[in-house]
């Protein structure tokens, strides 16, 4: 029968039973009545109740537990020259037992190898567990101590290495002895070895990380994990292309983890360092022609998930630079800083968004960057939005969506994440610099989209599509025309109040109703489909009885390709192969 | 009338950013510098550090939370402010 390891510190857990219960009196103190501050207060309860369900039971348990007499009188607690044949035996016997003096132990052990012979032995040791089937399991607690002073020796070494010789070889062997990033990824201060080793676990063939099996993967995401400390070094790995593979194919990674990697580097190392923006548009273009060769079935979740919500920031540059379908260029010019980058054709682009499609958060998240932007165009615009200028980078990089996507789905789930987009002005989030000296931080912009991912899959899951000619079209050029056309007719309003000569001819009367047909739609946000049919109501209501509006909404219809967007109301077969 | 909505609205932005503050400054979040291997280790220790992991990420985003509520609240008590100008000027 095996045994769990278990070892206590009974000054250090008295000390943590007084921080408990402070931390638990401190929670209890704070309070709020604002409806804003309920989700708040709730983690706050919940988080006490972890504290006072969870740790003070074992904390008391543990105080009273004559465990902590026995700790000193360990049997493995022995004297030096026992600690290293225990060491020595537990290398050799691929930890068959152990106890809590182990890694005091095999730190003695380890410190006695010159550099050569610790990466030899530690080869030596991942090989033969790679050759008996018995794979390196780095949540057993054996294993946790003995990567803990393995640890501890590295840091040591990295310390003393002035010439890089000692950080190079083990950026060399690391491919194949895991063990050693899995013992610099969590433990060491986020350095250039993290980096280094993070770039070659990564750009590395599969079969290499398949020897190894689970510890491999356990390393790489312990390395992933360290570097979200910096945004900046985020960008460097993604934009290794043979690392930016591996994190775009490796299905079996943690998706959360990747998605935050490449959430930091493409968005936040930018929005940090606005001249990085040419390093991030370089990743757009690798990744366009990943899409496009090797991995055009689509992305890692992950992958897809931290381009799609790193979209917001891009989508300013991004869409004035699709202009013509097919094989006509995507070049996107840049201000401030000057670049320009040739990103590939309109449908190299379409496969890299349809790569990105195929995860749900991701199709949230690019319904929220249309979203954004159709506000944030329509905003700039202010009252003259029927002088037109900007709606065509609108129209056309809602073609390019609606061209990409695949499913009926991932039509709904955009087109609810595009009203919510909406309904929360977050057009105020497009771009990296121009809202943003004022504005919400990066944290706050991926706090914002990801729970509003959240409501809008959780909408779209909800949405019954309805048969035949009753489903409205729901693409995303349709409810982009949509939100156009909500937003003209709202502008309009601003544009009768400041002395427009044929705005100022409607009566209050039709103002009012137009109003009420106005708070219709917003009282459908969350029913794509009744958000559609009230919007077609408007529209008719405005045809027929508000011409002086009818012709306003006309003119501002007029920016090239924004009648193509409704071409599929009229053509569209439910039945039609997607 | 707008005047006294733009601060009501600015007071509770105010304490919304005063309790995301409060919260940061909470013990809650020192508690596993106090926790580590040295002080307890086993399967329950972990369990307890897991779950308290999990809840301080929840307080981060929580935190982000009122911080975007309250640049909102913000935001809207500036309208009200420019709405209320335009009024008095014409």
């Amino acid at each position: 029968m095996s045994t769990v390891p278990i070892g206590f510190d009974p000054d250090g857990v008295r000390a943590l039973g007084r921080r408990t219960d402070e931390a638990i009196r401190g929670l209890d103190a704070i309070r709020s009545s604002d409806p804003a501050a309920a989700h708040a207060m709730r983690v706050l309860r919940l988080t006490r109740q972890t504290l006072a369900d969870h740790w003070m039971p074992l904390i008391r348990t543990i105080e009273s537990s004559t465990a902590m007499t026995r700790w000193a009188a360990h049997p493995l607690n022995l004297d030096h020259s026992g600690r290293l044949r225990a060491a020595t035996w537990l290398v050799d016997t691929s930890l068959q037992s152990v106890g809590p003096a182990i890694d005091a132990a095999f730190a003695a052990v380890l410190s006695r190898l010159d550099d050569d012979e610790l990466l030899q032995r530690l080869e030596e040791l991942c090989d033969s567990h790679a050759r008996s089937g018995t794979p390196i399991d780095p949540d057993d607690e054996r294993w946790m101590a003995m990567i803990g002073a393995l640890a501890a020796e590295l840091d040591v070494r990295l310390a003393d290495d002035r010439d890089g010789s000692f950080r190079r070889a083990l950026v060399r062997a690391a491919p194949g002895v895991p063990l050693i990033a899995l013992a610099v990824g969590p433990s060491s201060l986020l350095d250039r070895s993290t980096f280094d080793l993070a770039r070659a676990m990564l750009a590395v063939e599969p079969w290499v990380a398949e020897l190894h099996p689970v510890v491999y993967e356990a390393a790489v995401e312990g390395l992933l994990a360290s570097l979200r400390g910096s945004p900046g070094a985020c960008l460097d790995l993604l934009a290794d292309e043979l690392a930016l593979r591996s994190l775009a194919s490796w299905e079996s990674l943690d998706a959360g983890l990747v998605s935050d990697v490449v959430w930091r580097g493409l968005y936040e190392a930018v929005a940090d360092e606005p001249g990085r923006i040419v390093d991030g548009y370089d990743v757009l273009t690798a990744l366009t022609r990943l899409a496009n060769g090797p991995l055009d079935d689509g992305f890692t979740p992950g992958m897809a998930r931290g381009v799609a919500e790193s979209l917001v920031g891009y989508i300013d540059t991004l869409a004035p630079a699709v202009r013509t379908e097919g094989t006509g260029p995507v070049l996107v010019i840049g201000f401030e800083p000057d670049f320009e980058t040739m990103l590939g054709t309109y449908d190299d682009v379409v496969d890299l968004v349809g790569a990105i499609l195929r995860d749900e958060q991701a199709q949230a998240a690019v319904g929220i960057a249309i979203g954004s932007y159709t506000d944030d165009v329509v905003a700039a615009l202010g009252a003259h939005v029927d002088e037109q200028v900007g709606l065509e980078y609108v129209t056309r990089f809602a073609d390019l969506i609606g061209d990409a996507a695949r499913s009926e789905q991932a039509e709904v789930t955009m087109a609810v994440a595009e009203a919510a987009a909406r309904r929360q002005r977050m057009g105020e989030l497009v771009g990296f610099g121009a809202h943003l000296a004022l504005g919400p931080s990066s944290s706050l912009v991926g706090h914002l989209l990801r729970s509003t991912s959240r409501q809008a899959i959780g909408v779209a899951a909800s949405v019954d599509p309805r048969s035949g000619t009753a489903m409205p079209d729901l693409s995303i050029p349709a409810v982009v025309y949509d939100h156009l056309t909500v937003a003209i007719v709202e502008r309009a309003g601003a544009a009768g109040a400041t002395g427009d000569e044929h705005l100022s001819q409607i009566t209050a009367d039709q103002w009012r109703l137009v109003d009420e047909h106005l708070q219709d739609i917003d009282d459908a946000a969350d029913d794509p489909v009744e958000r559609a049919a009230r919007t077609r109501r408007m529209e008719r209501y405005v045809e027929q009885f508000v011409p002086p509006l009818a012709a306003y909404l006309r003119r501002a219809r007029q920016a090239p390709n924004v009648d193509e967007l409704t071409e599929s109301r009229s053509t569209r077969d439910p039945d039609r192969p997607r | 009338m707008s005047y006294s909505q733009a601060g009501h609205l600015r007071r509770r932005a105010q304490h919304l950013v005063e309790l995301a503050a409060e919260i940061e400054r909470s013990a809650v979040f020192e508690l596993e510098s106090a926790a580590d291997h040295g002080t307890w280790r086993g399967r329950r220790p972990l369990l307890c550090v897991n779950l308290l992991a999990t809840n301080q990420r929840q307080l981060h985003d929580a935190i982000d939370g009122l911080r975007w509520r309250a640049y909102l609240l913000e935001q809207q008590a500036q309208q009200l402010d420019a709405a209320a100008l335009d009024l008095r000027s014409a």
